[in-house]
């Protein structure tokens, strides 16, 4: 009784704190911009503002993380909605939608709606995660070694392959991940790997300068070809929808919220796989939209933001308790625990659930200040969204350059940050995706050390090591997926389904 | 891959590219082995040998997959350099690149403030903007907000040059 009791003293901390309290509605309120101005992420900002929060305390870097992160996910839908560009890829499938609505002048509602929903769809979240995450935790003690090394190498397959584009390219970016996670010294025998004689590197790949090059200034030199984009004029003076819009929906918000939570929670998946999975999933179960699909109807609208929202509360979920991240947004994160000394995984709860429920607390905190700013501030929007890309790209390197600096006050991770800013931007051209590159970064060494420490245990025998895949309940689910996702990616798989199919039909 | 992605053809330089990374790859893996060769399953090597062998399997698989598109379509006249240089890497970005690498050099010894300021007034004429004062005013502005927040908010230590001498 009395652990519920100090629990609760943490998840309302930051309601109590007026300063951090402040810091939840500045995240917020900056990542509803950073996210609704089309070419900057969600990603971007929380991989630049990360070496600035390096000097401040866990929980003040936590609740401007968290805030930045539900803005972001629910910003990008109000520029697809207005002027039909998604500000982050979680808000594609909302400017199917979202701006035949606009069109036909219910810009202000269709705000108001997934405004809305995307609150309810975000409590949800945090809901699922105060739920779910302590259950997973006492599971995931019972996990050894070889199943965080599938997890790991799961979470690193879905990210290569749902990110779209060819397969192989997906898993090659995830591979050179790993291989930057692997440079420095072996943590186990202390041998350099990749250290090519220089002191520095025996820390390690400088991996904050790397995810500012990767998402910003790659971001940047992509944006380069493309400078200006059209600007429609709205009418938004009506913003809050009819009561009997919202109680229609309601139900398809529920929905639509588990599925962004369990998708949210797949380690390589987010926000914007939830979103598009709502999208398709609404337009198969609702008989009678509002308007067909496409065309402007509140159905489709409703499904990919709350399902986009409510993945944040998801994601957090095996970031927390497994320490693997759920998308490139929380591999960026699980960065960021790291260098405030937080390690997240099994123990995190045990050891300091304090950080936990704050986490709880400050992510249902940022839902409200949604709530809030969701309503307000769309004439000065408007004006955000107009900056014109000449002013703002060189704004992002300057910010970009400095974050880099900052980590160490030392100017050789900038001439990292444009390295692989350049980098970044060659692959993304030849269609690579960097997500599952930093992704690779954060993952390998959880993967080297819980695939030695695996094969130790089996007595250095690879034959032995393989057949402890199929001494625990655990470890057998664990291979199964594995197993399937590899076999959904094979051509094999298709003639499978269809060969299903035919038998169904039949019978 | 679908069939519309197969007949979609190659952006100019894409091979190049693929084949560049191939080549890393298999460096990648002959440095993987320098670790600590085969000398056992749980050597420090090992998981570096295995993430540099599924990158230059999967490298190998994709200079395949590109060798099976349609080559880069090429204007009448133009040379592949040329058109990579048209289509994927362009004068605007080449300059963009060197005013960025001029500004990391200089901003040690300039400090924050004025390699900044440069470096925003010559990236906004690279990018094409011609409103000039308007461009200054905008510049300043943001500028003066980014360091009062980077040095009150989160006390971050910013090179210090002339600029900032004369306000202290």
């Amino acid at each position: 009784m009395n652990d519920v009791l100090v629990n609760i003293s943490y998840f309302g901390m930051s309601f109590l704190d007026p300063y951090l309290m402040f810091l939840t509605a500045a995240g917020v309120f900056f990542g509803i911009y950073v996210g609704a101005i089309p070419g900057l992420s969600v990603t971007m900002a929380v991989s630049i503002l990360i070496s600035f929060t390096f000097k401040w305390g866990v929980n003040e870097a936590l609740a401007l993380i968290a805030g930045i992160y539900y803005g972001g996910v629910y910003g990008g839908s109000r520029s697809a909605i207005l002027i039909n560009v998604p500000g982050a890829p979680a808000a594609i499938a909302s400017a199917l939608d979202g701006y035949p609505l606009s069109k036909l002048g219910e810009a202000g509602q269709a705000i108001g709606l997934t405004t809305l929903m995307g609150v309810f769809g975000g409590f949800i979240g945090v809901l699922c995660l105060a739920i779910g995450a302590p259950l997973l935790s006492n599971l995931a003690l019972l996990f050894a070694p070889r199943d965080y090394m599938m997890l790991a190498i799961w979470g690193l397959l879905l990210v290569g392959s749902l990110s779209g584009g060819m397969m192989a390219k997906g898993v090659f970016a995830g591979a050179l991940g790993i291989l930057f996670g692997m440079v420095g010294l072996d943590p186990m025998t202390a041998e350099s790997r990749f250290t090519f004689g220089s002191v520095q590197l025996t820390a390690g790949a400088p991996y904050v300068a790397a995810m500012i090059g990767l998402f910003g200034v790659s971001e940047v030199l992509v944006q380069l070809h493309e400078l200006s984009f059209p600007i429609v004029k709205q009418n938004v003076s009506k913003l809050m929808p009819s009561w009997s819009l919202i109680k229609k929906h309601l139900p398809l918000a529920s929905r639509c919220s588990v599925l962004g939570v369990v998708v949210g929670a797949l380690p390589g998946a987010g926000g914007d796989i939830a979103a598009l999975m709502a999208y398709d999933h609404a337009k198969r179960t609702v008989k009678n939209p509002s308007r067909p699909f496409g065309e402007g109807a509140w159905e489709g609208i409703v499904a990919p933001e709350s399902a986009a929202v409510g993945s944040v509360g998801g994601c957090y979920i095996p970031m927390l308790t497994l320490g693997i991240p759920g998308d490139a947004v929380t591999a960026v994160i699980i960065g960021a625990l790291y260098i405030h000394g937080m390690k997240p995984g099994p123990m995190m709860l045990i050891e300091t659930p304090h950080l936990f429920w704050f986490t709880v607390g400050n992510l249902a905190l940022s839902c409200i200040w949604l709530a809030i700013f969701g309503f307000m501030g769309i004439k000065l929007f408007a004006k955000i969204v107009e900056i014109p890309k000449s002013a703002l790209l060189p704004m992002i390197v300057v910010l970009s350059a400095v974050g880099s600096y900052a980590i160490e006050n030392n100017p050789v991770h900038i001439y990292w940050m444009l390295g692989f800013g350049v980098a970044g931007y060659f692959l993304k051209t030849y269609g690579y995706q960097v997500g599952p590159v930093i992704l690779g970064i954060i993952l390998g060494p959880l993967l080297d050390s819980n695939y030695r420490r695996a094969m130790i245990s089996a007595g250095d025998d690879p034959l032995q090591f393989v057949s402890e895949f199929f001494t625990s309940p655990v470890s057998v689910v664990l291979v199964l997926l594995l197993t399937l996702t590899v076999m959904s990616q094979t051509r094999y798989w298709a003639k499978f389904m269809g060969l299903f199919r035919r038998a169904g039909a039949k019978t | 891959m679908s069939n519309e992605e197969m007949r979609k053809p190659r952006q100019p330089g894409e091979l190049g590219f693929c084949l560049a990374m191939l080549l890393f790859s298999l460096t990648a893996l002959y440095l993987s082995y320098r670790i600590s060769g085969f000398s056992s399953w749980s050597s420090a090597g090992s998981v570096p040998l295995g993430a540099t062998l599924v990158m230059s399997v999967s490298a190998l698989m994709i200079v395949f997959k590109e060798l099976s598109k349609p080559a880069p379509e090429l204007r009448s006249g133009k040379t592949l350099a040329r058109s990579f240089y048209e289509v994927v890497f362009p004068a605007r970005h080449i300059i963009f690149v060197l005013v960025l690498i001029a500004y990391m050099f200089l901003l040690e010894p300039l400090g924050f403030i004025a390699s900044s300021f440069f470096y925003l007034v010559a990236a906004s004429l690279v990018l094409g903007e011609r409103r000039y004062a308007h461009m200054i005013i905008a510049n300043v502005i943001s500028l003066a907000v980014v360091y009062l927040v980077f040095q009150t908010a989160f006390s971050v230590v910013l090179p210090e040059g002339f600029v900032e001498r004369m306000f202290r």
